[in-house]
């Protein structure tokens, strides 16, 4: 979506810290650190969870919700072109679906806790994982 | 595929089915579905009452024959090049030989690792060495590489589905207008068209689906880390290492500083051979210390369900699953985690899998190498105790 409006955009953004008139200061989370970043506005930015937490909705609240009149827009209201939508607008399809492959040997293991934690000990011993 | 149903036109009729010379269309919830067996010939399309089959055969044409060869996009941070990149190179060498075409790197930022990218796999290798990118800035990193798609006209590109991968590539698909599948688990060469099959879970793992992008080139993929394995290594291989000019940066996104040293950052959990995973079972945020306890115990770390992150009881970096990180460690405990399929994608493909759980019927044990129906603070505990003491050597 940023490209197709030329604005930046960064992902996992992780805080907010600040916002002026002409830029923001944020967090973006990577895999290994996370980068303090200065992004020029307009900008698109996706979040994770550590962002925010949603404050409970209030009374007040709800009660305009339940006569807030929320406008359905559909393709043409926004005049996009049936060529560039839905399945004609994708260059990706679905060619195939089917069952994931099951997973091999399982076995429960049963008896008293000590018996069950020694067989287990035992089991992963046996197949190199301690 | 080149002929497609509109789902939304479609009333499920059967008529379409009952046109088909090759017994290729089948009704799934009274919908008309096109499976494998469809031979593109056609007869359907004018069948069909609600004008709802699409033909695209004619897009044939616009698929330019002159794009070759496969590339994988290498992240690097710090200079070090990411394990994902050679597990790309790994997957991406068997589909190079199967297209009987050349395998390349694109490497974007100063590295003294250029030379693995060949010695694992690849032919050529395009770098860009400016400092300017060193870090991840999402504008001049697909700016970049679509002006080197543009002129070398690869027909593939896999990139991984890292914070990097995620967030530059869709720009890239975008500018581009080709097709992008995220997170496969599969990628193939269809025999007969040649195409790319992306395979991936979908519906959170229920299904598996194979996408194609029949129409568009270069076909883009991407592929979470520890899902492909990596390719041969000869530290003899040869190969070219093509520098390309840099271009420049907007600066309307600057990396100021980059933090490595805050808690959450010292867990990768896509590098740990054990993981110990705490689920909602857990029942409260102390559970997690005796996880810590057995994981420090067998040299690995601690993961969690998204449940368990979602009440506060330990930092998302900690998320396995769906919406967190994929694993494939040696060993996986999962311990009061009842085994929702957006986790299970997460983790199911780890080596040995043990759960404990206290209710018999949770989805978990259908994954699980060995079973335990019992307490977490009884078993857990238990296990500690014995660990320490060396019980049946």
């Amino acid at each position: 979506m940023a490209e197709f409006l030329d604005i930046p955009h960064v992902s996992y953004v992780r805080k907010i810290e600040s916002v002026s008139q002409s830029e923001m200061i944020i967090e973006r989370l990577m895999d290994d650190c996370y980068e303090k970043i200065a992004l020029s506005i307009p900008a698109l930015i996706t979040v994770v969870k550590e962002l925010n937490v949603p404050r409970p909705p209030s009374i007040r609240g709800k009660m305009a919700a339940k006569k807030a009149v929320i406008p359905k827009w559909n393709a043409d209201d926004i005049e996009a072109e049936e060529e560039n939508i839905g399945l004609k607008g994708s260059p990706t399809m679905v060619k195939n679906i089917f069952a994931p492959p099951p997973r091999g040997e399982r076995t429960m293991l049963e008896g008293t806790p000590d018996e069950i934690v020694e067989k287990l000990i035992r089991e992963l011993r046996r197949l190199g994982c301690l | 595929m080149l002929i497609k149903i509109d789902i939304e036109k479609c009333t499920g009729c059967g008529t379409c089915v009952n046109v088909c010379p090759f017994a290729a269309i089948i009704l799934k919830d009274d919908k008309a579905f096109i499976t494998e067996a469809c031979t593109l010939c056609g007869a359907c399309v004018d069948s069909c009452p609600e004008s709802a089959i699409i033909d695209e055969r004619g897009k044939e044409a616009i698929r330019e024959e002159e794009f070759k060869g496969v590339w994988i996009f290498a992240e690097q941070s710090n200079g070090k090049i990411a394990s994902v990149a050679y597990e790309l190179l790994g997957i991406g060498r068997k589909l190079a030989d199967e297209l009987n075409t050349e395998l390349s790197a694109v490497l974007f930022g100063p590295s003294q690792e250029v030379e693995e990218l060949i010695k694992w796999g690849a032919d050529k290798v395009y770098y860009v060495d400016s400092p300017d990118y060193a870090f991840l800035d999402d504008e001049l990193y697909s700016k970049t590489l679509v002006k080197l798609i543009q002129e070398q006209k690869p027909e593939i590109l896999l990139a991984g589905a890292t914070a990097i991968g995620r967030s530059f590539i869709p720009r890239v698909a975008a500018r581009l207008k080709v097709g992008l599948t995220a997170d496969c688990t599969g990628l193939e060469i269809d025999k007969e068209t040649g195409n790319l099959l992306q395979i991936r879970p979908a519906f959170g793992g229920n299904i598996m689906a194979t996408i194609v992008s029949p129409t568009s080139r270069p076909q883009i993929a991407t592929v979470r880390p520890r899902v492909m394995k990596r390719g041969e290594y000869n530290a003899q291989r040869t190969g070219n290492i093509i520098k390309i000019e840099p271009l420049n940066p907007s600066g309307r996104v600057k990396v100021l500083e980059r933090v490595q040293d805050t808690s959450f950052c010292k867990v990768n959990i896509q590098d740990a051979k054990v993981i110990v995973s705490g689920g909602r079972g857990l029942g409260t945020e102390k559970g997690f210390q005796i996880l810590w306890e057995l994981a420090n115990l067998l040299g690995g770390t601690v993961g969690a369900s998204r449940a368990a992150v979602d009440e506060g009881w330990i930092p998302y970096a900690h998320q396995v699953g769906q919406t967190g990180k994929t694993v494939c460690p040696k060993l996986y405990i999962a311990c009061g985690i009842s085994g929702a399929v957006q986790h299970l994608v997460g983790m199911q493909s780890s080596d040995i899998i043990v759960a404990i759980n206290k209710d018999p019927n949770a989805p978990i044990f259908n994954v699980a190498t060995y079973g335990i129906v019992g307490d977490v603070y009884e078993i857990v505990p238990l296990m500690i105790k014995k660990l320490q003491e060396g019980v049946s050597e």
